[in-house]
């Protein structure tokens, strides 16, 4: 187990490092200097480089890059070149709406797809197998803001069902609830049809398998031989389907937040960027960045813990 | 004997990661005479095979085919110097012909690589040998029967006319009835192409039928070695002799009192002290947990490794 | 096949055996269907009679539908699968052995290795094993029980075996946990299909004396299907030979192997390689292969490959009858 949590450890840290060197890279790749587009083009060139210090941009990348890392790690993310104020409380202050929205997409989308592909599963051929087969194969390849603004139009827009904009800041929990129907809904729809796809086809594969005839032959009841024995195991590849698809969830999310105009990280990145203000899109972009490897370290704890054999892997010395 | 008759395999270690799956064996392959190598799972024996055929990679000891060792071989070499010499067959056989080529493209393909002329006349003998149509050429794998099939792999391993074959488990999966009429073709080419035959099985009947000696692997050592004939009339290692015992009969007269070993074979990763099978033997003594015994020489014709071996 | 079934004899032939039988299969056939709708006959009409405490060998080649008949026995036959007539009977009813899963039936099978659930521990499968047999027992119990057996089956430390996942145990281990787990439903029939075939000779021998052993817990009937003649001919009480679907030969099992009237019993007797015949002379095997059975001949099933066929053995299929004590054979010329 040590040697399991030492290795998650260390490839986490060199995932952060990988993306922040590629986050300072783009910084030097934007065409203009940071400093002087930032200030306008009448700064004089003392006040340039003046700011170019204080950024740290004279500094050779790797040093930025360790600057960086160094400073994040005592929670220091940078200061907001426009405002002055540290970024890290902005980008904290965006980061719960984002994880409202991406783990409410998580929840329906499992909520939703599990339970559907057990149907599909149990009756392939019949009205929910085939539904489900049409949103995975129809609604996956649909870009989600294309669905968020259809979603937009219809039920804020013309039935008012829901609110049009924001994430009902500073009101009551039901009106945050409220407001973040339709942006789950927007993320979650292509992967409720595609997580209920994968559970029928490793269920359907499971079901075949020798294990499940042993339960049959020892009379354990269908739901038994349905939900304990063949689920346990179909739920396995499901799972790490999902750690693939987090960074696609929390993709989508940043997205969909900034049409539904959510104060998250999605909308402070996207303004930040408009305003060139590249310390809080580094931020802002390295706390995804962030979130995305927890999650994934979560997402494979989960698997070890289903499944005793990988489990049997970690615990043991990498025996063959 | 010229070196081109016989592969010496000597003190063959082979590791998979932490796994000692072949923990110093040696083995001598002579043309024209049928070796058997019994064991059971982790025994290493088909380790052993692919350690002959330059198939996996040698941690230590040597492996000396037609003068040559492989070991000191780059794997360019090996190719080139290998397959006219040894080829090897494998349980299922007709599973390994590629289901998009031809038979006669499939026969003729090795014959091109390794430079030999006249390929439709040796095709048309070899087919011929083994009681097959030459017409088959022109057919996909696909279009021909199991026990053709079973044939044509085997004359695939023949084309280049090898002194040796290697045979993992080739009955495997083979209805008894059909399974002696397999094992008639493999003798007879034994005898008329003066074949050295590796030949691994799990079935002690069957390599009592069809071979002239026999290595017996326990957990990466050959604990027994000698004369078929011999080691079948008298097993003087304690696990050949439980394993020989294991065999059912149909005959009630024949049946010999069956030694039942005690556990499992223990792990290949760690494994006993002493005598690998001293764990199970039923005939060990506290020796035998300090002292790994060497083969050593029981006649003429039978080697083994044990130090209180069955008088 | 049709023609098969009309030239039968309609009061298959009784034996002692059959009329105190503890469970019977009575003129039972089944077809597999294909996904192009083609009919294969994988078992016609078979009639057995298993007694209690006794062990029914079942021996055939691949495509003789030993394990249809297997299955068959525990309503686990596959969904291609089609039961074209016939019944089980258990202490002289009708059943259904669907409903009777885990209860009067038992089984064993042969891989060990995938017949476990993989994510789950042996206790937990052994507790479930038993819940449709005692319904009001407490899981504690149910464990209790289960450990018991693992120690009657000879595995030590049972306790700590019962939170162990498969994976952690070896293959002859694991048959083990599959035969106490079967024990411990004490069923009317414990059904084992080619229960050492994935397992090592020592092993095998291992599993093979448990069977033997199983006699004193086990009151129930055991059919045991092997394609090793050896280890059922050591083991069984009563042997059933299978070709094609059909049973061609069917006796106790001195008389079967001591004086075999079918000639497929003997040719697959005379196939089987002795350890102790090192003469130079080819091997026995039986030239030919199984017919199409999709489109069985309207005689003997074995006449294309049987060195005594004749005329009447390739238009009519023989009747099973009986050809000596307790001894019941379905050939025309019965050697």
């Amino acid at each position: 187990m040590f040697r399991y949590m030492l290795w998650q450890i260390a490839s986490l840290i060199a995932v952060l490092v990988g993306a922040v060197a590629v986050l300072v890279m783009l910084t030097d790749l934007i065409p203009g200097d940071a400093a002087s587009v930032l200030l306008g083009s009448r700064a004089t060139p003392d006040a340039v480089s003046a700011l170019r210090h204080s950024m740290g941009l004279d500094l050779p990348a790797y040093q930025r890059v360790a600057r960086f890392l160094w400073n994040a790690a005592q929670g220091n993310l940078g200061t907001d070149a426009i405002s002055g104020h540290p970024v890290t409380g902005t980008v904290l202050r965006a980061v719960p709406n984002t994880l409202m929205l991406a783990f409410g997409a998580i929840v329906v989308s499992i909520g939703l797809g599990l339970p559907l592909g057990v149907h599909a599963a149990e009756k392939p051929g019949g009205v929910v197998d085939r539904c489900t087969a049409f949103i995975a194969v129809g609604l996956i390849s649909t870009p989600s803001f294309v669905i968020a603004i259809l979603l937009l139009l219809v039920f804020s827009v013309r039935l008012g069902w829901t609110p049009v904009l924001g994430g009902g800041e500073g009101e009551g929990f039901l009106s945050r609830l409220h407001h973040l129907i339709l942006p789950v809904v927007a993320v979650s729809f292509g992967w409720i049809g595609y997580i209920a796809r994968q559970v029928r086809a490793s269920l359907l594969d499971v079901l075949g398998q020798a294990y499940i005839r042993t339960a049959r032959a020892y009379g354990l009841s269908n739901r038994t031989v349905l939900y304990k024995y063949a689920l346990k195991v179909a739920i396995i590849p499901v799972v790490s389907i999902l750690g693939v698809g987090i960074g696609d969830l929390i993709g989508k999310s940043v997205f969909v937040e900034t049409i539904f105009g959510r104060p998250g990280l999605g909308a402070l990145i996207n303004s930040a960027l408009r305003d060139r203000n590249y310390p809080v899109v580094q931020a802002g972009v390295f706390v995804v960045v962030v979130l995305f490897v927890v999650t994934n370290a979560v997402v494979d704890l989960i698997y070890a813990w289903l499944d005793p054999r990988i489990r049997e892997r970690f615990f043991r010395h990498g025996d063959q | 004997m010229t070196d081109a008759q016989v592969i010496k395999a000597r003190g063959l270690v082979v590791r998979h990661g932490l796994v000692v799956a072949v923990a110093g064996a040696s083995l001598d392959l002579v043309a024209g005479t049928t070796t058997g190598l019994v064991g059971e799972s982790g025994s290493g024996k088909t380790t052993l095979a692919r350690a002959i055929m330059g198939l996996t990679p040698i941690k230590s000891g040597s492996v000396v085919v037609d003068g040559r060792d492989l070991v000191t071989m780059t794997a360019p070499e090996r190719r080139r110097w290998l397959p006219p010499r040894v080829q090897m067959i494998f349980q299922d056989p007709a599973a390994s012909l590629s289901p998009r080529v031809r038979i006669g493209q499939l026969l003729a393909e090795p014959l091109r690589v390794h430079g030999m002329l006249d390929e439709t006349s040796r095709i048309r003998q070899l087919l011929e040998a083994l009681g097959l149509p030459f017409d088959l050429t022109g057919k996909y794998p696909h279009q021909i029967s199991g026990g053709q099939a079973r044939r044509v792999a085997i004359a695939r391993a023949l084309v280049l006319h090898p002194r040796f074959l290697i045979a993992d488990e080739p009955t495997a999966g083979l209805d008894v009835s059909v399974q002696g009429d397999f094992l008639n073709l493999m003798s007879s080419l034994q005898k008329t192409l003066g074949l050295g035959t590796l030949f691994i099985s799990h079935n002690l009947n069957v390599v009592a039928r069809t071979t002239n000696r026999l290595a017996v692997m326990y957990l990466g050592k050959i604990v027994e070695e000698g004369a078929t004939r011999s080691i079948f009339a008298k097993p003087s290692h304690p696990y050949t002799a439980a394993l020989l015992s294991a065999t059912s009969e149909i005959d009630p007269l024949r049946r010999k009192p069956r030694i039942i070993l005690k556990g499992d074979v223990a792990s290949q990763s760690g494994p006993p002290s002493g005598c690998r099978f001293h764990t199970r033997c039923p005939r060990a003594m506290p020796r035998c947990g300090r002292d790994a015994p060497e083969l050593s020489t029981v006649d003429a014709v039978h080697r083994v490794a044990c130090h209180f071996p069955i008088a | 096949m049709s023609s098969s079934l009309k030239s039968r004899d309609p009061e298959p032939a009784k034996t002692d055996a059959q009329r105190s039988a503890l469970i019977e299969v009575r003129d039972l056939s089944v077809s597999f269907v294909d996904k192009h709708g083609e009919r294969f006959s994988v078992l016609r009409n078979i009639d057995l009679s298993l007694q209690p405490k006794a062990i029914m060998g079942v021996v055939g080649e691949s495509g003789s539908g030993k394990s249809t008949l297997a299955n068959a026995m525990m309503g686990l036959l596959p969904k291609n699968a089609v039961k074209e007539k016939g019944d089980i009977i258990l202490k002289g009813k009708v059943v259904d052995p669907i409903a009777l899963r885990g209860r009067a039936l038992a089984m064993v099978f042969q891989d060990p290795m995938n017949a476990l659930h993989p994510v789950m521990t042996i206790g937990t499968q052994m507790v479930d094993a038993q819940r449709a047999r005692f319904p009001n027992h407490l899981i504690r119990e149910l464990r209790k029980r289960a450990a018991e057996m693992l120690t009657k089956v000879g595995i030590a430390d049972p306790e700590k075996r019962l939170s162990c996942y498969p994976h952690e145990l070896s293959g002859g281990m694991r048959q083990r946990v599959m035969i106490a787990m079967a024990l411990l439903v004490e069923p009317d029939l414990l059904v084992a299909d080619e229960p050492t075939t994935a397992l090592d000779a020592t092993i095998e021998a291992q599993i093979a004396e448990l069977f033997r052993a199983s006699r004193d817990t086990l009151d129930g009937a055991t059919l045991f299907v092997s394609h090793s003649l050896g280890l059922v001919s050591e083991l069984c009480d009563e042997v059933v030979v299978l070709y094609a679907g059909a049973i061609v030969e069917r006796a106790d099992v001195a008389e079967l192997f001591n004086a075999p009237r079918h000639p497929y019993t003997r040719a697959l007797i005379a196939c089987e390689p002795r350890s102790d015949d090192q003469s130079d002379e080819a091997m026995v095997s039986i030239p030919g292969g199984l017919p199409d059975l999709s489109s069985l001949p309207a005689g003997c099933v074995f006449a294309s490959r049987c060195l005594h066929a004749s005329q009447i053995c390739r238009q009519i299929a023989p009747p099973l009858v009986t050809a000596g004590q307790n001894h019941l054979a379905a050939c025309w010329h019965p050697q």
